[in-house]
């Protein structure tokens, strides 16, 4: 033990002689995170980024992403002898003659799915907590790029096999460019360098897919953890928990411990993935062939959404002077995802504009808390699920012995009502919830027993909450005091601007035309704040209970 | 660790303080292995949240009873202030500038009982010991089993992945057990220290900024500013042009497909010309212009073709189109008009044409026109002919452009 430590010391100490960051050093091991299962959605998403280039760097040392045309003459007998690019050619090599090759490729493919699917729920987290809003506005733009790049990275990634089914992505990927107004021929004809499927494109998206992409995704993952670090995490208001304050375990060695482990926790499932889980069999579809195409041809999960807007577009197309506009691939491939990608990037202004909320917040929301946030999440959401099982309208057609032409209908009928619906629904939910609350904040826990007083009369006796569950009940507004969120919907609703500390004045961008804005503003914080109030205790009320 | 573990009370070790006790006055021991000021951080923990018992504040209303609040003495607790100051034998450290102590850490340095102590780290260990023989595994399973069977399952592959799965988990489950079970439980506060800096700082950084703008004279320099800007809008154009060589012009590319005056329709999949009579009625076959090891991929692209054979007089052709088609053997593009994909799945009894992409469906009988889905335009028609000995070939190229709609289409 004790020459264990005189070696860290020398160790440490010779760092500190050529860097001399024995103060910066010492407050990063004690650098405190707060712990609640919900932080760990983000770090999965950082882990499969790791074991993505991890498993990407042993593929890359195999994989030949040229179209050149060979013969297959490798082991797997049902395609020896037929014609393929080398680029399908050495994935087959991959698959099938390179020990644990093929384990390489199904856990690179699933921690590409995971990847994206734990970006999509962190997101979620971050939004219905309220995490995204000041001053980590920031880092919500880049999780947000970070998806779209994940989301182009994931579909040049499964594009690069040069098989019967990424071919076919590919060539819908082409005419998508086609669709583009005024030049979308000549863009397309450049990406391509010919029309489709020209030899370039392959070779071209494999130095997207392993260079430009990842550098891009690695510089913007380093910059969102050091906004974390700089910032500190956000955490769910509780006993101890204050704005000013954080709380939860040290960097070392507790959390350092447990991040480390669970990295390979994650990766452990990739790889148990990998392994008994077959995904992309490539091998099964064939090399592609322009004239071919299966049945149920469906692409991963995270372009599905576009997919099924792709589906449920009607025919729309128009002919103006002597140029064509395709709206049913136009409006569902570029104008549909721009605008979810925009309003989604945009939302933490919006919601501060609308509500003239300014402050900074290291205390979530409770989701129930904010109902009309909360809503439009649900709302979104609704929206966003419909488009991606609108991607399997065939198949499921087939599952429910339905015709697919009823199933469309069904879905553009939902894809409308749904949302507005799910709107409703939520808030009437969160407004519940709220009350309920308010009902066990103001009465206490029923706790089934009854007595009986001498006059006779009978009750059930109420005991106080449990005291660390108050402040959870009580939070509106993610830990600051109700009546200061009130005050703000209240001035809102007379057209004050209270709460608007930190807005440059006239230079917020909603400066110009401000009487329309500011009135549109007004009255959507009326709207966003609309009945908000029923899980407040009365401040002045003399209550039960002891507020923090 | 449960609270079972947890003595209630405050019968400590000794260098755990009960709870009250200011942080400056704890006693040195093990954990103070940073030099620093004691309790310099300022208590920053409130009364009731002063004194955390290692579980959660759920756990201890669930030990304590709901009427609990979760208070002083559950478990020994040292307060650590930041940074403590002197090691354990060591002499106090000189003194750590204030800034750098921001917060305050308790650890619950509870003794486990030393038996349940070498339990859990028996448990890690066996956690590492199944890393690694695993790994071994993984390593014979490299060594010793065949890449696949004779149905090409590969069960080497899930050996592998089952190896490599067991000793990871083992590994990260094991980090996390000493973590959990081996490290004492702290309950640390900290000071965010976030948000705006200090007044003199931002109006510091704003005279250096307006300052330095000053000399630059960006708002006074007009033709300056103003040439600036038009050089930083021009010149990334050398960048755009740059870009100009990555692909041939469209030109009419789009327009042609491989498709010529008298071209036999062949078989893709036999290489075989095409006959009267090869094709039952209700039949389909794609076909692709003779000579087709001559075709490029880009021919390969736009002109595969659907041939189909219609009862007799079950086809109702297009004004124009009336010899486009033989003895019910009509000719269509199989590139649908919406996305590109092959449209081949054909529908007998309806005579419709589906594109399995987006479902777009074809009407055949009625020159392909769109009965539902999102494609706006029916499949182009090839016409098509015989030759005396009866071979299909095509009368000349689709007369429009084939696949989907483009801007310069028209």
């Amino acid at each position: 033990m004790a020459v264990s430590a005189t070696v860290s010391k020398q160790a440490l100490r010779e760092v500190d002689d050529r860097l001399g960051g024995a103060g910066w050093l010492r407050k990063t091991m004690n650098k405190v995170f707060p712990d609640h299962w919900s932080f760990m959605l983000g770090e999965i998403a950082l882990y499969s980024f790791i074991i993505l280039l991890l498993t990407g760097v042993f593929l890359s040392l195999f994989f030949d992403a040229s179209v050149q045309k060979v013969i297959y003459q490798g082991s797997y007998v049902p395609l020896r002898g037929v014609e393929m690019t080398q680029a399908y050619n050495s994935t087959m090599h991959i698959t099938f003659d390179i020990r644990g090759g093929l384990l390489m490729r199904q856990i690179h493919h699933w921690a590409a799915l995971l990847f994206l699917s734990s970006i999509v729920v962190h997101l979620c987290r971050v939004f219905f907590t309220g995490a995204f809003r000041k001053p980590r506005e920031t880092n919500w733009l880049i999780g947000v790029t970070l998806l779209v790049l994940g989301i182009l990275e994931g579909f040049a990634g499964y594009s690069l096999p040069d098989d019967l089914l990424s071919g076919t992505g590919l060539r819908i990927a082409f005419s998508i460019v086609e669709g583009i107004p005024l030049v979308g021929t000549w863009a397309g004809f450049l990406l391509f360098g010919s029309d489709f499927p020209g030899t370039a494109f392959i070779p071209r998206l494999y130095i997207v897919h392993i260079l430009l992409i990842p550098g891009v995704l690695l510089a913007m993952i380093t910059f969102h953890l050091l906004m974390i670090w700089r910032q500190k995490h956000t955490d769910f208001p509780g006993p101890g928990k204050t704005e000013d304050t954080v709380v939860g375990s040290r960097l070392w060695p507790t959390y350092a411990l447990k991040g480390g482990g669970f990295f390979f926790i994650v990766f452990g499932m990739t790889a148990l993935l990998g392994g008994l889980a077959q995904i992309n069999p490539v091998w099964l579809f064939g090399p592609y062939n322009p004239s071919h195409v299966s049945a149920g041809s469906q692409p991963d999960w995270y372009m599905g959404f576009l997919d099924g807007a792709m589906r449920l577009i009607p025919n729309w197309e128009t002919n103006v002077l002597g140029h064509t506009i395709s709206w049913n691939i136009l409006l569902p491939s570029l104008v549909l995802p721009g605008i979810i990608f925009t309003l989604m990037a945009m939302y933490p202004f919006l919601e501060a504009m609308v509500t003239g909320d300014h402050r900074h917040h290291n205390l979530l929301d409770r989701p129930r808390n904010r109902p009309s946030r909360t809503a439009l999440g649900m709302m979104s959401l609704t929206f966003y699920f419909i488009l991606l099982l609108g991607s399997s309208t065939d198949v499921l057609a087939v599952i429910f012995h339905s015709s697919f032409n009823v199933l469309i209908w069904a879905f553009r009928v939902l894809l409308f009502a749904g949302p507005p619906l799910a709107y409703y629904v939520t808030r009437r939910i969160c407004l519940a919830l709220q009350r309920s609350d308010a009902e066990v904040a103001h009465h206490g826990v029923e706790t089934g027993i009854i007595s009986r007083s001498p006059t006779g009369e009978y009750t059930e006796r109420h005991a106080p909450v449990p005291t660390p569950k108050v402040p959870e009940l009580v939070a509106v507004g993610g830990g600051e005091s109700g009546a200061a969120s009130r005050e703000i919907a209240t001035s809102r609703r007379r057209g004050g601007r209270r709460g608007g500390r930190g807005r440059p004045p006239g230079g917020d961008g909603t400066g110009n035309g401000g009487g329309v804005v500011t009135k549109a503003s007004r009255a959507l914080g009326g709207f966003f704040f609309d009945r908000e109030e029923p899980s407040q205790p009365d401040p002045e009320s003399p209550s039960t209970l002891s507020r923090r | 660790m449960s609270d079972a573990n947890v003595p209630q009370g405050s019968s400590d070790p000794a260098g755990a303080v009960g709870p009250g006790e200011s942080t400056a006055e704890v006693p040195e021991r093990d954990l103070g292995d940073a030099p620093g000021g004691a309790g310099a951080g300022g208590s920053r923990l409130r009364p009731d949240a002063e004194v955390r018992p290692s579980g959660s504040a759920e756990r201890a209303a669930a030990s304590g009873g709901i009427t609990d609040p979760p208070t002083h003495g559950h478990a020994p607790v040292r307060h650590v202030g930041a940074p403590p100051q002197g090691g354990p034998a060591g002499p106090p450290g000189p003194a750590v500038p204030q800034h750098a102590t921001s917060g305050n850490f308790e650890i619950d340095t509870h003794q486990l009982d030393p038996a349940e102590d070498r339990r859990a780290e028996r448990r890690v260990a066996i956690t590492f010991v199944l890393t690694v023989v695993a790994t071994f595994a993984f390593v014979g399973a490299y060594i010793f089993m065949k890449i696949h069977n004779d149905s090409y399952g590969s069960y080497q592959n899930y050996v592998l992945g089952i190896t490599l799965a067991v000793a990871l988990f083992a590994f990260g489950t094991g980090q996390i057990l000493w973590a959990k079970q081996l490290i004492p439980h702290e309950y640390a506060v900290q000071d965010r220290h976030d948000g705006a800096s200090s007044r003199e700082e931002r109006e510091a950084l704003e005279e250096t900024f307006l300052a330095g703008a000053d000399q630059l004279g960006i708002g006074r320099r007009h033709l300056a500013r103003r040439t600036l800007l038009l050089a930083a809008g021009i010149f990334p154009l050398s960048g755009v042009v740059l870009l100009r060589d990555l692909g041939p012009a469209p030109e009419k590319k789009l327009r042609h497909t491989a498709w010529r005056k008298g071209s036999y329709l062949v078989d893709v999949e036999t290489k075989q010309r095409v006959k009267l009579g090869d094709l039952r009625v209700g039949a389909i076959l794609t076909v692709l212009p003779e000579k087709f090891d001559e075709l490029t991929e880009e021919d390969w692209a736009t002109s595969p073709t659907i041939l189909l054979r219609l009862r007799a007089g079950e086809d109702r052709p297009l004004k124009g189109r009336e010899n486009w088609g033989v003895d019910g053997h009509v000719a269509y593009s199989k590139i649908c008009t919406h996305a590109g994909c092959p449209t081949s799945l054909y529908e007998t009894q309806t005579q419709h044409l589906l594109c399995p992409c987006h479902q777009s469906t074809f009407k055949v009988t009625e020159g392909c026109k769109v009965i539902f889905g999102p494609a706006a335009r029916a499949l182009p028609q090839l016409p098509i002919s015989v030759d005396n000995e009866g071979y299909f070939l095509a009368q000349g190229d689709y007369r429009e452009p084939v696949g989907p709609s483009f801007w310069e289409r028209g």
